[in-house]
């Protein structure tokens, strides 16, 4: 499969009123033409900054390692001019945030917000523009979308707002789609409703696909591969079987057992966890395994950085327990 | 909306009548008989005979009690009648249709260059967030907020009307200039400096209020979308966040109008400029009570208006209010 977008050593520092703080570092990874890719950690683990290092959305105090290299369809992206980075943002790397709420900007109709995309990216005229945007909202399935395109997005619900997000993001067919927790901030029933939309057309566009969640449910319903993080750092990587079958970092099994199971008998429940204790800032990551202070299995090994091992097949895990199963 | 407007329009009438009467009680509560004043303007006239005085104090109706003085003078005033200026010796109404038209002119100027470089230096300002140029401006504007007006005015007469001479000191026109153009270069000139001083006293202050107001656009989720969707940096600052950034700054600028008139006040003593300005210093300042009364009027009519056009403005930018007051 041919890869699409490279990510290698990713290193995203601050430059902040307490000085110099690195929250991700040592991130790599890849994607492949139309796979969906999950990264599951907890808040503060620097989900967010990793997706938005992809299209430098990055805030202006932050700067990217110098071993740090991102790759899109062969071109480097740091590499890029403004101009060239304006034709890749909405084109061909698209975003989805978190809050639907606040996305849209609230003196624009979401016709004219769709359609602005259209009028950038395929030089229509605002007539084109507007009916090819009618045509997306009808795909995210958004009820009488010749009314709904004149409406203001204080006139939708949040569900409806991150459909019309979704529109937007998929409005040039992009090849990369990058969904920021899409669905935290809804209801649960619409979560439900977006997702099923949103594994529908990134199947029907055969978009390759990144999504950013704390919920490994979500993680569960959409990806073929997934990387857990926690504070900054790629802690376990493999595809979905290995990671809710086999999990093998500490901190993965620890966010296995909060999920709540419907059917739960009275032995499992007293099972079901939280993982104790808080993600810790960056600017006190403990030396070592970053997770050794909330790790129950932790031994005194664990004072030294470990280093990814990787286990059978793509199955990645950053722990001491698993030194000497290289393969 | 048109419904709002005209309810928003009626709403104004009884605040016009509660601010007449505030205005009314004040002036009528000031110390000083109006009597002995006029007999200090007029000696020769006036006696100091009780009688006459009496005479005297029934005609003016001095000794009515308020409430019914108040309905006399609101009476007049609704049928144009704005009384007799007893220091300009002709009535209000000519005073002030003489003035009026001279004082517009200074503050819409004044205005005008007030905006015209507070916008960009305050966008300028917010989008090079910590550059020199921001700093520069910082440091100016704060000078700015802390000096007064007139401080600005003898400073820019001393260097530029008495030093380089480029302008006149004060005053609205020279006599016996012929030509529409001659005339039309030589009042200009006479507005120079007086529009400019009176307009960049309020750049300070606009300029920090439209950097905040963007900065904090400038952070909004929405922003950072139209980065994603590809939109050119210059649009996204024009298009999606001055245009968000202008709803309070519109609110602002159009609520400062009448500080405007406040300012005039100061700077039309200082440079003899005929306006409605100096024609409210002077009443005051010789206890002209039929012109005070109607200039204080006439400010706080300004002050409705300019808060009838804010909100005009701001409904017209914002779709949420515009669409929530719909027909209220
Ligand atoms: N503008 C910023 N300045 C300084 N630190 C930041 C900034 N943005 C994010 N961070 C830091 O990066 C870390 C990761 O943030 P984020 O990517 O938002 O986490 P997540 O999306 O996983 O919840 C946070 O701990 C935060 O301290
Ligand atoms: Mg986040």
């Amino acid at each position: 499969m041919e890869r699409i977008l490279e990510v290698d050593n990713l290193e995203i520092s601050f430059r902040t009123q307490l000085g110099k703080i690195t929250p991700v570092d040592g991130v790599s990874f890849g994607l492949s033409r139309g796979e969906t890719l999950g990264i599951v950690g907890e808040s503060g683990c620097g989900k967010t900054i990793t997706a938005f290092s992809i299209i430098k959305l990055l805030p202006k105090n932050a700067f990217l390692g110098d071993n740090t290299k991102i790759t899109f369809r062969g071109r480097d992206i740091s590499t890029l001019s403004s101009e060239e980075l304006q034709k890749i943002r909405g084109k061909s790397i698209s975003m989805v945030f978190q809050e639907p709420m606040t996305s849209l900007n609230p003196l624009y109709t979401i016709g004219w917000q769709i359609s602005e995309v259209y009028r950038l990216h395929e030089g229509l005229d605002e007539d084109a523009a507007m009916k090819r945007s009618i045509e997306m909202l009808r795909l995210v399935g958004i009820p009488e979308p010749q009314k709904r395109v004149k409406e203001f997005p204080h006139q939708l619900s949040g569900g409806m707002r991150q459909r019309v997000m979704i529109a937007m993001a998929l409005a040039c067919s992009p090849e990369l789609l990058i969904a920021d927790e899409p669905t935290t901030a809804l209801d649960v029933t619409i979560q439900a409703q977006v997702l099923e939309l949103m594994n529908e057309l990134k199947n029907k566009f055969s978009t390759a696909t990144i999504i950013i969640t704390h919920d490994l449910g979500v993680i569960a319903e959409m990806c073929d591969r997934v990387l857990v993080m926690y504070a900054g750092q790629i802690v376990e990587s493999g595809d979905i079987f290995d990671i809710f079958d086999k999990p093998m970092h500490p901190y993965t099994k620890g966010l296995i057992n909060s999920i709540p199971k419907i059917e739960i008998s009275k032995k499992d429940q007293k099972k079901l966890s939280v993982i104790d204790g808080y993600v810790p800032h960056p600017s006190s990551f403990p030396d070592g395994c970053r997770f050794r202070p909330r790790c129950p299995t932790a031994f005194e090994k664990c004072l030294e950085k470990p280093p990814m091992i990787e286990s059978e097949g793509h199955h990645s895990v950053r722990c001491w327990l698993f030194e000497g199963d290289d393969m | 909306m048109k419904v709002y407007f005209l309810k928003r329009f009626l709403e104004l009438i009884p605040i016009f009548f509660a601010i007449s009467i505030i205005i009314f009680v004040i002036m009528n509560s000031m110390p000083g008989d109006p009597l002995l004043q006029m007999r200090m303007q007029n000696p020769r006239v006036m006696t100091n005979d009780p009688e006459r005085m009496r005479e005297l104090r029934e005609y003016y109706h001095l000794d009515d009690p308020l409430p019914v003085k108040y309905f006399t003078w609101l009476k007049s005033v609704l049928t144009g009648d704005l009384g007799y200026s007893s220091m300009y010796k002709s009535p209000v109404i000519d005073l002030i249709a003489s003035r009026l038209p001279n004082t517009l002119v200074l503050t819409i100027t004044a205005w005008l260059i007030g905006l015209i470089f507070a916008l960009p230096i305050g966008i300028i300002s917010a989008v090079k967030k910590y550059s020199a140029f921001d700093y520069t401006t910082t440091v100016f504007a704060f000078i700015g907020i802390s000096l007064p007006g007139f401080w600005f005015a003898l400073i820019a007469i001393i260097i530029f009307s008495v030093n380089l001479g480029w302008f006149p000191v004060s005053g609205m026109a020279t006599y016996g200039i012929r030509g529409f153009w001659n005339i039309f270069a030589d009042r200009l000139r006479h507005l120079v400096l007086p529009a400019f001083v009176l307009g960049l006293v309020q750049v300070a202050s606009w300029v920090r209020y439209i950097r905040t107001s963007l900065l904090e656009v400038l952070d909004q989720d929405y922003v950072r979308t139209a980065y994603a969707k590809g939109v050119p940096d210059r649009k996204v600052i024009i298009k999606h966040a001055l245009k968000n950034a202008m709803i309070p700054i519109i609110t602002i600028i159009a609520l400062d109008i009448p500080y405007f008139f406040g300012g005039a006040l100061i700077i039309e003593t200082v440079f003899s400029w005929p306006g409605m300005g100096r024609l409210m210093y002077n009443a005051v300042i010789s206890s002209d009570y039929n012109l005070a009364i109607s200039c204080l009027m006439f400010l706080a009519i300004i002050t409705l208006i300019s808060n009838l056009v804010a909100d005009f403005l701001y409904v017209m930018v914002d779709p949420r209010i515009r669409m929530g007051r719909k027909g209220a």
